[in-house]
């Protein structure tokens, strides 16, 4: 059973910016996500697990590996698909992902084939494989990205906001590709996308100003707020006073330009309030408005 | 609209650092080159004569042209970049969505790039005008500076090749989206020029050159060519016509392409090509969402492997892929398109113009192309390193390819290895081109071996070592354009380097001797210290490559600081030892090529010498005319060993007093290099033994009195030489030795160059050869002081594969101890000079009159042995006739390898021949082309009675009598053979190279005081004179005058005859009427320049004609055209009629400067000529002719 153990991460950047503050995190096989929103410290965690950067301090083993300063022996488990990535130019998916086992230190000509026609067709890019790459359209290239990360058969998977800027049929394609590779494999998942996690992740934190906010299962974390959230429709005018008055989580437009806002409330609301059952989307944006409630709640 | 986005791009450059850096190196840049050019070090030796400003306009523009490829090479960087980074950042899908006029986008782009290019090349202006404020400079070559030498060469070099260039660099970047391809076209364009300049090159073609040198190198400078030194420093270079057209082309080329990429480019997304592709990729029917079912296929374990074996088999396949991708890549096509294209213009001389061929041989095939195109392989090297280290990141896949497990070294290695693959690739080029030209041109003699090795080991070491630097830079500096800039500079800075004191190649990157290849002596001995500095330079290239590994980039970009931290990390143990490994072995290997390559360090430094002659000068001065006893006979034994590169020798040298006086003082000189040697046959006294000066002050017990003989008996040897160095003059194959005689009188040691002389308060001398009317001056011949022609006998000996040779007959030879004797003795007294061949030869043998006619080549080297043959007969008939006897019973043409230069020399009865002068030059007899084997082998002939029979005094002057009459003769000879079109061919191309010559000489000797130095004069000008007074006296009565002089003065021993002696036997033939010929031609430099204002042919009855000429007549001397000379000149005039017949010539007698003259002919002429046959010395010939 593979584990990693993420130990006091702190990472500052020149220009001031605390991108990791003491990032304490143990991930076990399966599923992980990495709930934050834009600029939360996501990708600078993901490249310093992916080894392409260094943190200030802290410390990171996988299943015995010191990540830090043996970087080597994780790249030989390590499948890692950036939050953006670029080919050569004029390079056919086959011929590419070739060169990437070569990387990956596969030597015999006759396996390297072998497993690159396996991950064309998990990644159903077995038809296309003969196009350049450059050329395909983002929902393929993120899938020929998942294809290149699995020719190593790794151990350690990161997906860095995968999904972002992919049409919804695509997304759930690629989901349905990770989920597919993630039984075996310890897959760590960054996005802003409540769904993906709600999908996918058997395990889950919310990240935010370079600090874990909050770690659980998905399920575990909807269910906390079970009897907390309610619901009314309002009119828009008098957001900025329920906002006022009363932790609003969320706000959604009707038709009539009337507006649904969920709520939350350890205390019973009185109607025109009602109970609606709590969702893993409650759990995120109180997460972020109110950081404190969420310590006292650990 | 074009305002706007041409000030935001502004703005947008204005932000960037590389402006800035770019600015500050161009300014610094400026600086040291004006800094360097006004001897800031002191390094210089400046000649008053031959000094040009530093500042001057001249200079100012051609810093720009020194600096060319910087210059260019910024254009891609800002012009092509203003461009591509809309490309590159992907903003051109959102720019091209906005309301933006293409025009308004295409020029608003184009303009800002090339106004930022011009900004940032003004400074290297700036750091010209800068540079020259400094204090050091040398205030003899630095001069008030004019603001307008600053500015001019913007507006006629670097303003207008920035706008040609530009275009076509925009064009190709907005067509091909891909900001490399900007570097490739430039290059190409450099390869063009060289092109163009080979195949438009020759002298008829100055204005086909100067119209088509793509950067206007040649037009800029087309008024220069004339101006003389005070011309070139006070004068302000002009923009001429032919500049000027020159611009037009080329802009308007450049305007073509730009409107071509303006016609193709559009505000999309996509480029045509780019669009078709991707329609033809059809999203298959499997693509289409299915959410449901999923087929499950788990990965098959496959076995990875991290051993060395397969990481650094990993490492080749690696460069494979990379390989693949840059062969496949347009731009890397189209360079190997043009340097194919370079290679067979170049090795095919398919330029018809230049005067000297030569057959396909394989080290000719190798010795074209070398420099210039190992030079563009080299800058391919930097450009493509660049390429390489960044395309991961540029591709945007680095963070795929950082996360594998893959070494840093292996990323390395495998970029190395690409650099490799693609060096030599573009090498094969030329054994392909060269094999290929080999078997059109029906050459079969194909040295697969010579070029395998040449190419594949001496350029590509050499290559190799710069691809390690290249990866290095490119690294650590991070930038590729910056990287790219500092490689270019690094480059040409090394070619500098000789300029500020740094001579020695260890202290020049990936410097080494010159290696040079002969078919007789192979690499010779060039080879072992090529590969000892390319030893030493390789192990720094490895020292390069640890660098280039610390540094290595992965991951996230960091700042230099943590690159540094990095770097440290990456250092251990087994890396130090590695790097210390590395250390030691270039300490060694330079210091094993200080002491064993580069030659012994004198135990003196060149003040204290210089500072000991002085003092000598003093010492010694009662000597300075010493009598001494005369050389008269001279028996030595000489033995070779071409192995071993030495060679010892000894012998007996007599000495006769033939003065009369006693003799009480011998003044023994004897040669430095060798170890020597000797005794005498009298009882002496050494009193001064100076070591530093190479000579013995011996006094007599008895002295000698007239007609005595003094012995000398030497032995000499010289050390075996090592493979790193040469000890003699010995060669593997094809020796050409000189022997080094212990000889007497005073030495020759004093100082010639006045700056030397006043700088040691010696007296001044007014030239170290004295005037032909010096009393003394018919005592000493040309060849060498108490020196008369002597009788020689000689054993020779080498190893038993080669044939010795030395002057005269050969008595006998044998062979023992494995090796060959050969004894020679001369039936006739030999000039000094005593010249030893040895070699692996082939002999062609003939004979004429009983004299045997032998030619002694390189077994491949036949091609002209014919000719030479032809010209030997035919100089032997004509000089046998006009002269006098040929005084041996034999002559031998021996070839010697072009290490020794390429040229042929006259020794008694010997010719050497380099192997390029004669015996491998492509002759061939069409209309435009002459024989020059036949006219050189004639010369050279000649010379034995032009220089052995007449021996001229060692005055100013001698070399009329040696070199003058002897291109006399041959052109006569010459003339027999192939006609009077032939011989007008030779002449006419003798007259452009003494006018071409004597420009920026500034005062001209008059041939009868020609120094031995100025070839101009007495080759040139010699055979000139000498056409045209054998052509005013008539052949007859001048060689009849030269057959009188050669009986007279052909002598073995003093008085020896001058200049005027020759002078004075033309007088005595000379018509009173045309004394004035042997004056301006002899005594004077005197140049005419003469003109036909207008002509008219009016026609009379019966279809003759009236010619009436108006024409100018000026002859003045040299330097003084504004003050023209009285004249009482014959001047002839001839008129031409249909198909260039000649149907009038005659002499007329001309008094005025203004002359008007009507000549009745009885056919239409076509064309009247002053001056027909250039008997004359002109400068511009093209208005004597007038057409009708």
């Amino acid at each position: 059973m593979s584990q990693l153990i993420i130990k006091n991460l702190s990472k500052k950047y020149p220009n001031g910016i605390l991108a990791m503050s003491g990032i304490d995190l143990k991930i076990g096989t399966g599923m992980f996500g990495l709930l934050g929103p834009n600029g939360a410290g996501k990708s600078t965690l993901m490249r310093t697990l992916a080894t392409l950067q260094s943190p200030d301090s802290g410390t990171i083993f996988f299943d015995g590996i010191d990540i830090l300063n043996d970087p080597m022996s994780l790249r030989k488990v390590l499948g890692y698909l950036p939050q953006e990535f670029g080919v050569y130019p004029k390079e056919s998916a086959f011929n590419l992902l070739n060169y990437f086992a070569v990387l990956k230190g596969i030597r015999s000509k006759n396996d390297r084939i072998k497993l690159v026609q396996e991950v064309l067709e998990i990644t159903n890019l077995y038809d296309v494989k003969n196009n350049f790459v450059s050329d395909y359209s983002g929902g393929m290239r993120q899938r020929f990205g998942i294809a290149q990360l699995l020719l190593n058969n790794p151990k350690l998977i990161i997906v860095d906001e995968p999904t972002a800027g992919l049409d919804p049929s695509e997304r759930k394609r690629f989901l349905n590709v990770l989920r597919d590779v993630s039984t075996k494999s310890t897959i760590i998942f960054s996005t802003h996308i409540v769904d993906d996690v709600k999908e996918l992740c058997n395990n889950m934190a919310i990240l935010d100003n370079g600090k874990v906010l909050l770690i659980g299962t998905p399920k575990f974390l909807t269910d906390s707020l079970k009897n907390n959230i309610w619901t009314r429709s309002i009119k828009s005018e008098s957001l900025d006073q329920f906002v006022n008055d009363y932790r609003v989580l969320s706000s959604t437009f009707n038709v009539d330009d009337s507006l649904d806002i969920r709520v939350f409330s350890e205390d019973n609301l009185t109607s025109p309030f009602s109970h609606n059952s709590p969702r893993l989307e409650d759990v995120y944006f109180l997460a972020l408005n109110s950081k404190h409630t969420l310590s006292n709640r650990d | 609209m074009l305002w706007n986005i041409f000030l935001y791009e502004l703005r947008y450059w204005f932000k960037q650092p590389a402006t800035y850096i770019f600015g500050a190196i161009f300014l610094i840049l400026g600086m040291s080159v004006m800094a360097i050019s006004g001897d800031i070090l002191g390094e210089m030796n400046i000649i008053d004569s031959r000094k040009i400003f530093a500042n001057s306009s001249f200079r100012l523009i051609s810093y720009y042209y020194d600096l060319n490829l910087l210059i260019l090479f910024v254009i891609p960087v800002f012009v092509g970049g203003s461009i591509y980074r809309d490309y590159s950042s992907n903003a051109f899908m959102v720019l091209y969505s906005y309301p933006i006029l293409k025009l308004d986008y295409f020029f608003a782009k184009f303009l800002s790039g090339l106004s930022i290019s011009l900004l940032i090349l003004s400074l290297i202006g700036i750091g010209l005008f800068l540079g020259s404020l400094l204090p050091g400079l040398n205030p003899l070559i630095i001069v008030d500076n004019t603001i307008t030498n600053y500015l001019q060469p913007y507006l006629l070099v670097v303003f207008p090749n920035l706008i040609f260039v530009s275009m076509i660099v925009f064009s190709i970047v907005i067509l091909s989206r891909n900001s490399y391809s900007g570097f490739i076209v430039i290059l190409l364009i450099y390869v063009l020029r060289r092109v163009i300049l080979f195949v438009l090159g020759g002298p008829e073609n100055e204005l086909m050159i100067n119209l088509f040198d793509p950067f206007g190198q040649a037009s800029v400078f087309a008024a220069v060519g004339n101006w003389s030194f005070q011309e070139i420093n006070s004068s302000t270079i002009h923009l001429s016509s032919i500049h000027f057209f020159n611009r037009i082309i080329w802009i308007g080329v450049s305007i073509i392409f730009f409107l071509f990429a303006y016609q193709k480019f559009h505000l999309t997304q996509q480029l045509d090509s780019f669009k078709f592709k991707l329609k033809a990729i059809k999203t298959p029917k499997s693509q289409e969402v299915d959410n449901t079912s999923f087929v499950r296929t788990s990965l098959s374990e496959v076995a990875s492997s991290y051993s060395l074996l397969n990481q650094l088999l990993a490492t080749w396949k690696i460069s494979n892929y990379e390989f693949a991708s840059i062969i496949r890549s347009k731009s890397f096509l189209s360079l190997l398109i043009g340097s194919s294209v370079f290679m067979i213009l170049i090795l095919g001389q398919v330029n018809p113009q230049y005067t000297f061929r030569i057959h396909p041989l394989t080290q000719v095939m190798l010795l074209i192309p070398a420099l210039f195109y190992s030079f563009v392989v080299m800058i391919i090297t930097f450009l493509y390193a660049g390429i390489l280290v960044h395309r991961d990141r540029r591709s945007m896949m680095d963070q795929l390819v950082d996360v594998s497990p893959i070494p840093n070294w292996s990323l390395l290695g495998s970029k190395l290895i690409t650099l490799l693959k693609i060096q030599v690739l573009l090498l094969s080029i030329i054994m392909i081109v060269g094999i290929s030209i080999q078997t059109l041109k029906a050459y079969y003699h194909f040295e697969l071996t010579l070029y395998l090795f040449h190419i594949y080991v001496i350029l590509f070491v050499t290559l190799a070592i710069w691809a390690m630097l290249s990866l290095f830079i490119q690294t650590f500096v991070n930038n590729h354009f910056l990287g790219l800039f500092f490689l270019i500079m690094f480059a040409i800075g090394l070619s500098g380097l000789d300029g500020v004191g740094i001579k020695l190649d260890i202290f020049k990157f990936n410097s080494a001797p010159i290696i040079e290849y002969s078919d007789l002596s192979g690499y010779g001995d060039t080879l072992a210290p090529y590969f000892i500095h390319k030893l030493y330079w390789g192990l720094f290239g490895f020292l390069l490559l640890i660098g280039t590994y610390l540094f290595w980039e992965r991951g996230i970009s960091q700042s230099f600081k943590i690159r540094l931290q990095i770097a440290r990390d990456r250092i251990t143990i087994k890396l130090a030892l590695v790097g210390s490994i590395l250390l030691i072995g270039i300490i060694s290997t330079g210091t094993f090529i200080s002491k064993k390559v580069y030659p012994p360090k004198s135990l003196m430094s060149i003040e204290v010498l210089n500072q000991y002659k002085a003092e000598a000068e003093h010492r010694y001065a009662t000597l300075k005319n010493i009598v001494q006893p005369r050389l008269s006979k001279v028996m030595m034994e000489m033995h070779l060993f071409p192995k071993e590169r030495s060679y010892t020798s000894n012998g007996t040298l007599f000495f006769v007093n033939k003065s009369t006086f006693s003799i009480d003082t011998l003044l023994v000189n004897y040669p430095s290099e060798l170890a020597i040697s000797y005794s005498l046959n009298r009882e002496v006294a050494i009193i001064i033994k100076d070591s530093i000066l190479h000579f013995d002050i011996n006094i007599l017990e008895n002295t000698l009195f007239p007609d005595d003989t003094l012995k000398l008996s030497f032995e000499a040897f010289t050390p075996s030489s090592t493979p790193f160095r040469n000890n003699s003059e010995v060669s593997s194959n094809g020796t050409f030795l000189l022997a080094d005689l212990p000889l007497l009188g005073y030495p020759d040691f004093e100082f010639s160059n006045h700056g030397n002389r006043n700088s040691y308060d010696l007296p001044h001398q007014d030239n170290s050869i004295i005037q032909p009317t010096d009393i003394n001056a018919s005592q000493n011949s040309y060849v060498g002081k108490n020196i008369d022609l002597f009788d020689f006998e000689t054993i020779v000996s080498t190893s038993s594969e080669e044939i010795a040779l030395a002057p005269g007959k050969l008595i006998t030879q044998w062979n023992t101890a494995d090796r060959n004797y050969y004894q020679y003795k001369s039936q006739s007294k030999i000039r000094n000079g005593i010249v030893f061949n040895s070699g692996v030869f082939d002999v062609s043998k003939d004979s004429l009159n009983g004299i045997s006619l032998e030619i002694y080549h390189h077994k491949t080297h036949i091609f002209n042995i014919d000719r030479m043959m032809r010209a030997l007969k035919a100089t032997l008939k004509y000089s046998a006739a006009h002269f006098g006897d040929y005084p041996f019973e034999q002559m031998r043409i021996i070839e010697f390898p072009k290490t020794y230069g390429r040229f042929a020399q006259s020794f008694a009865n010997t010719i050497p021949f380099s192997e390029l002068a004669g015996f491998t030059s492509k002759e061939d007899d069409s209309e435009n082309r002459f024989d020059d084997v036949f006219r050189l082998t004639a010369h050279e002939m000649a010379h034995q009675w032009w220089g052995h029979q007449i021996i001229p005094a060692e005055a100013l002057g001698s070399r009329m009598l040696t070199e003058s009459l002897s291109e006399y003769t041959a052109m006569k000879v010459f003339e027999q053979e192939y006609g009077i079109d032939k011989r007008q061919l030779y002449l006419e191309l003798i007259r452009k190279n003494y006018l071409n010559q004597r420009r920026g000489v500034e005062n001209e000797s008059p041939l009868s005081l020609v120094e031995p130095n100025d070839g101009y004069i007495h080759y040139a000008k010699g055979l000139m004179v000498f056409n045209s007074l054998n052509q005013y006296l008539g052949d007859e009565t001048f060689n009849k005058a030269l057959k009188s002089f050669f009986h007279e003065f052909s002598t073995t021993k003093a008085p020896y005859p001058t200049s005027l002696d020759l002078i004075n036997t033309f007088k005595k033939v000379t018509p009173d009427s045309l004394h004035y010929l042997l004056v301006d031609m002899f005594e004077e430099v005197t140049l005419y320049d003469n003109s036909i204002i207008k002509a008219e042919a009016v026609n009379r009855e019966n279809n003759s004609f009236d010619v009436k000429i108006n024409f100018n007549i000026s002859k003045f001397r040299d330097m003084e055209i504004s003050n023209p000379l009285p004249l009482n000149d014959w001047i002839e005039i001839a008129i031409f009629g249909e198909y260039d017949i000649l149907i009038h010539s005659k002499k007329y007698l001309i008094s005025t400067l203004e002359n008007e003259l009507t000549i009745p002919v009885m056919q239409k002429p076509f064309k009247v000529l002053i001056d027909p046959y250039s008997l004359l010395i002109e400068e511009n010939i093209s208005d004597n002719e007038y057409r009708f």
